[in-house]
């Protein structure tokens, strides 16, 4: 039997700001001793508060744009809750149920053939620290901590399961990364980690009607090791169901040396992450004015490279909020205008 | 003024001072900051044993801090708090102090920042004296949950002082400071002003920047001044209110001179009492001081008109739903990596954390990050978070609308006199229920202030003047204009 695989790709990429996500700290850290780029915001100290850097907010509108997204109008960053020793404050600042923008797209080309992969959403989150695991000569195993790296404005790219094949994925990242380079917004690459990726692989036997559970992979750190995991995890998907065997939804780390997939621990990802609007951070509103602004901001020249891919400014703005998530605001844009408490944010903070 | 530093009967003595008063005498060269430093040291040696308000004294660095202060007024500063002897409530982070939030978890923490409160009050040159004990994590309404000794009420050893700001409520009753910094997440510095028969004031939410304010219930904290008097009280808030750029939560909105509002008669002002405020199981003697406190506002000039704000019954519930859910993120930090408690009899990474949070945690801080816990879980969001969010709309809109018709509302403080060290420790609901009347106040955003009414058996009950986002002025102006027209704020306990 003949199989489909189906891939989704969820891209994180640093964003080159001067300054991290919610504090002023330098985001040029890469030959900075451990733990030297750090401040009580990025430290998670008690006490302190986060600030939204402008200069990130306009990289990722920039970027959404020009992968096709509608930008929301309205949007805002939530809590998300995981207990982990490299996350300075037991939560990560993210963004839930009103991600910055939504539905786009991105063209490419695989054997001559051209095919839209479509985007889900884009958003921002901050990176969190970077943990380096040691063994000392007795045998005993520890974890240091650097901080260096927690709070580096992030960019989260989301793609629906429209990739088919593992050279369709490389293309995608090939493609993307050159937008964020062309806008200038991320120019750092996989291997340093400032551009990562992880995937969703399922498989579908041709004559089936259903996927196979979704399998997520992790730890690929350079384009050629995405397309080696996507390879072998679709084959080891494709020789266990035809062994009779049952895949169930798991979080799987590609092991580079060795050219497996590797099962996570269920501890380390069984997690609930009770998401609540973050109360330090006023919701947002993003005035067409201003994306407008950003959009004829952008570069004005199509990419070079030949493609003929011509990243579309054209602003398309709509409410794009789903009831449901009105309701989880904590207050409507109607409350707010008349009782000017925990006032929404419509003045921008500092670009740094 | 007749101005003593001995021991003789019916002088006056230094420690006794408002700030207003102090900075009199200081102006005029009466008195030192080192001379007002001294005597309130003094005062703390005698007391501090028979009341427990400090989580730590420190004293060399106040006498540093006074005789600075001196040379500053000397150099012509008159800034109204220069050289006042003050306490920080301890989840104010204070560079180079400890900030214990009263619990194990932060016991050996010391901040290496100011919060902005502190910046400005180190701007006027104030004199830090110490930090003040608290329900763990402000956490409670009795300072019972203090995870080193509970703070007693001045009035009667044997009651609490209130919380989660009982430390600061109790040093100011006794003149062991001048006047302090508390905060105010559901009542905690209003309840335990009430109790211990001293000025508390929650400014609107945004009014006071809450960074290094260690966070309890982020959409619900804010900081705020108790003092002797409302002169005081506007005293502190003209240094401390202001625009924060590194709050994103705080307004921008120019700060008033709130010293302005000190007018002493409240004509054509127009004061609604909301019925939901006298709860069932509210004492006689507390409901009988409020009537007659609103009475005397009548007198003042006001008109008083009976009122409802029926939501008021569900504030109780969103809060206890929204509060701890924040505080389930909030205290999520607290892990042993990086600083604070961290247990040293763990086996495995996962094991240290458990530990460390185990210890380092009290019984109430541990049922809240459970209950918050729960509220925001998959499956439970919708009906508990999402609930209770709409809720606190509601009563916002309730407030909104009651503030079309009135200047300003009136109500208890609390339905009770202090109650017993113990009475209510072992019954979260009950103590839960001791701040009925001031969490809605939180709920909505809004400024409230508490201002010695009267007494009760004698013991202390406080009056609650609540009013529309940023009217902190009407606020002053009728505490004030109740306190030129009484001398509640007046009497101390005998210490
Ligand atoms: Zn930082």
């Amino acid at each position: 039997m003949t199989y489909e695989t189906v891939i989704g790709l969820e891209v994180h990429a640093h964003l080159l700001t001067k300054s991290k996500m919610f504090c002023g700290c330098s985001t040029d850290y890469a030959n900075a001793p451990p733990n030297t780029h750090v401040c009580p915001i990025c430290l998670g100290m008690p006490g302190v508060l986060p600030v939204i850097n402008w200069k990130a907010m306009e990289y990722a509108v920039m970027t959404a744009l020009a992968l096709n997204c509608t930008i929301s109008e309205f949007t805002k960053f939530d809590r998300k809750n995981y207990p982990y020793p490299d996350l300075m404050k037991g939560y990560q600042i993210s963004q839930y149920d009103t991600p910055l923008s939504r539905n786009g797209w991105l063209e490419i080309e695989v054997d001559g053939k051209r095919g839209r992969i479509n985007i889900t959403r884009v958003h921002l989150e901050e990176d969190v620290a970077k943990l380096i695991h040691r063994t000392d000569p007795s045998g005993e195993s520890y974890s240091l901590v650097d901080v260096n790296r927690s709070g580096i404005p992030l960019l989260e790219i989301v793609s629906e399961p429209d990739i088919r094949s593992p050279e369709e994925a490389r293309q995608y990242l090939m493609k993307l990364r050159s937008i964020l380079q062309y806008l200038g917004v991320s120019t750092r690459n996989m291997e340093e980690g400032s551009f990562r990726c992880d995937a969703n692989v399922s498989i579908r036997g041709e004559d089936s009607p259903r996927y196979s559970a979704k399998i997520e992979v992790k730890n690929m750190n350079s384009f050629k090791a995405v397309y080696r995991a996507l390879e072998y995890e679709a084959e080891r998907q494709r020789k266990l169901l035809e062994e009779g065997g049952q895949l169930v939804q798991e979080t799987r780390n590609w092991v580079e040396e060795k050219g497996v997939t590797v099962a996570q621990r269920s501890k380390e990802y069984a997690h609930d992450y009770r998401y609540f609007p973050e109360p330090d951070l006023p919701p947002l509103v993003l005035s067409p004015a201003w994306v407008e602004e950003l959009s004829s901001a952008s570069p004005s020249s199509p990419m070079p490279g030949g493609s003929g891919l011509w990243p579309n400014m054209a602003c398309r703005f709509t409410m794009s909020i789903s009831s449901s998530a009105l309701k989880r605001l904590p207050l409507t844009l109607k409350a707010a205008s008349r009782f000017p408490l925990q006032a929404i944010g419509l003045r921008k903070g500092p670009r740094r | 003024m007749n101005i003593a530093n001995s021991q003789e009967e019916g002088e006056l003595r230094l420690y006794q001072l408002t700030s207003h008063e102090a900075h009199e005498l200081l102006w005029k060269r009466e008195i030192s900051a080192l001379e007002l430093t001294e005597a309130v040291l003094g005062r703390i040696a005698q007391v501090e044993e028979q009341i427990h308000a400090f989580v730590t004294v420190t004293e060399d660095l106040a006498l540093m801090q006074a005789r600075e202060a001196d040379e500053r007024i000397r150099a012509g500063d008159a800034s109204p708090l220069v050289g006042i002897p003050t306490m920080i409530k301890d989840n104010i982070c204070t560079k180079g102090i400890a900030t214990t939030c009263s619990s194990r978890m932060l016991e050996n923490f010391v901040p290496p920042y100011d919060a902005t409160v502190m910046q400005r009050l180190n701007r006027e040159r104030a004199v830090i004296v110490g930090k003040g004990n608290m329900d763990e994590f402000a956490m409670g309404s009795s300072n019972e949950h203090s995870a080193f000794f509970p703070t007693r009420n001045p009035w009667d050893r044997e009651r609490v002082p209130g919380g989660s700001s009982g430390g600061p409520a109790v040093a100011v009753a006794t003149d062991e400071v001048i006047y302090a910094l508390g905060s105010d997440t559901g009542g905690s510095i209003r309840q335990p002003a009430g109790f211990c028969n001293v000025v508390g004031l929650k400014p609107t939410y945004g009014r006071v920047s809450r960074y290094g304010l260690v966070a309890f219930a982020s959409s619900l904290d804010q900081i705020g001044p108790l003092t002797k008097d409302v002169t005081d009280c506007a005293l502190v808030m003209n240094a401390i209110a202001c625009y924060d750029p590194r709050d994103s939560t705080s307004v921008p909105q120019p700060t008033p001179d709130y010293t302005k509002s000190l007018i002493p008669e409240l004509k054509g002002l127009r004061l609604g009492i909301p019925k939901e405020y006298f709860v069932r199981g509210m004492e006689a003697g507390v409901e009988q001081v409020i009537w007659d406190a609103i009475a005397k506002l009548e007198q003042l000039g006001a008109e008083v008109e009976e009122t409802s704000l029926p939501h008021t019954r569900y504030a109780l519930a969103a809060y206890y739903i929204i509060a701890p859910s924040e505080a389930s993120a909030n205290l999520a930090r607290y892990d042993g990596v990086k600083y604070g408690f961290s247990a040293s009899d763990a086996e495995s990474m996962w094991d240290a954390m458990d530990k460390t949070r185990q210890y380092g945690f009290g019984p109430e801080v541990k049922r809240r990050i459970i209950l918050g816990t729960y509220a925001l879980s998959a499956g439970y969001y919708d009906a508990y978070y999402l609930k209770a969010q709409k809720v606190r709309t509601l009563i916002r809109r309730e407030f909104e609308q009651a503030f079309e018709r009135f200047d300003a509302l009136v109500t208890p403080t609390s339905p009770t006199v202090p109650f017993k060290l113990g009475e209510k420790v072992e019954d979260p609901l009950q103590m839960y229920l001791s701040d009925v009347c001031t969490l809605p106040i939180n709920i909505a955003g809004i400024p409230g202030l508490s201002i010695p009414a009267g007494f009760s058996d004698g013991l202390p009950v406080g009056m609650q003047i609540l009013g529309k986002p940023f009217s902190e002025e009407t606020l002053i102006r009728i505490g004030f204009a109740y306190e030129q027209a009484t001398d509640w704020h007046k009497r101390r306990p005998p210490l």
